[in-house]
């Protein structure tokens, strides 16, 4: 059975040192072609690879980080010296003639997104915000000022109300101020980048952070346009870091999100 | 500053993020999904520290 990690453009394909490259569980790492295009995979054994058994090995984390870490190094690998459409985690083939099949089957989209990433790789952008430090903002915001004035003003049966209704306003300030930085940024960004996409919010628990996420973005960039997007991302971090926002830039990636079939 | 520790943890979770739910799905002859992957990352964590020689130069 075969693994196969990537449909790569044939351009200067397959590289020599393929041999240095080890895939999944180790093993070897082979090229293989057919018309306009490249793959490169891995022989596996069937018997350790049943349906029963990769969805056991897909939810023992150890060996999954390690795979897909592995998984991403011969994807990397091959963007080295040809655009490559990263196939998902597990994708397993017979063989050569069904991978050979399923290239002839999507022969004109894979010609679509080779023409779309030409030469563009992709860069991950997330965005925290320190609450505390934004609620400092808010709390100078002119709605905030005017319920605090109402406050003091109000007699003692009232006062319960208002800070409840405070403490509301607050927060959605908070919030509206938050994802305003959080467009601004993209916008900028956007404009040094061929493309972007938005990926939904992960939620604390999953990032880890004791910060909320306000921004989860992809970007593809060409490669001529790196440096520029670079010092946009330098620039941004100037100007932002000190209102709070904490920035996880990544990248360069290949195109996991701008390959959609 | 980020401890060490943590930028793996990002940089994995980034990962994982890309080949289990963005890598492109053609039809493969075993058709294999991964169902849940916030599980996935919320496991990652607590055996994060048992993971370890995953390749130097490759964590951004």
């Amino acid at each position: 059975m075969l693994y196969v990690y990537c449909i790569v453009n044939r351009e200067g394909w397959p590289p020599e040192e393929l041999v240095e490259l080890k895939g999944v569980e180790g093993l070897e790492v082979y090229s293989g072609s057919i018309g306009h295009y490249g793959y490169l995979y891995s022989e596996i054994d069937k018997a350790g690879f049943t349906e029963d058994q990769i969805e056991e090995l897909s939810q023992d984390i150890e060996w999954l980080t390690k795979n897909a870490a592995v998984h991403e190094q011969v994807i990397e690998f091959a963007q080295g010296s040809a655009d490559v459409i990263p196939l998902r985690l597990f994708t397993i083939f017979l063989t050569e003639a069904s991978i050979c099949d399923m290239i002839k089957r999507e022969n004109e989209k894979f010609a679509q997104i080779f023409s779309d990433i030409q030469g563009r790789r992709e860069w991950g952008l997330k965005l925290f915000i320190n609450t505390d430090h934004i609620a400092i903002h808010a709390k100078k915001h002119p709605d905030f000022i005017a319920m605090e004035k109402k406050m003091e003003e109000s007699t003692s049966g009232a006062t319960f109300f208002i800070k409840k209704r405070m403490e509301k306003q607050l927060e959605a300030l908070k919030e509206k101020m938050s994802f305003d930085i959080a467009d601004e940024i993209h916008q900028a960004v956007l404009e040094v980048a061929a493309a972007g996409k938005l990926n939904k919010l992960l939620s604390k628990q999953t990032t880890g952070s004791d910060k909320p996420m306000i921004l989860n973005a992809v970007y593809l960039v060409d490669k001529g346009s790196e440096k520029e997007f670079k010092e946009k991302i330098d620039e941004l971090i100037k100007k932002f870091v000190p209102s709070g926002v904490e920035f996880r830039f990544s990248g360069p990636w290949p195109n996991y999100n701008f390959c959609q079939l | 500053m980020e401890s060490t520790r943590e930028k793996q943890e990002v940089t994995l979770l980034e990962v994982l993020n890309r080949v289990i739910n963005k890598g492109v799905v053609v039809s493969g002859d075993l058709v294999i999904s991964i169902a849940n992957v916030d599980l996935i990352y919320v496991g990652l964590r607590l055996v994060l520290a048992s993971v370890e020689s995953l390749g130097e130069g490759y964590w951004r």
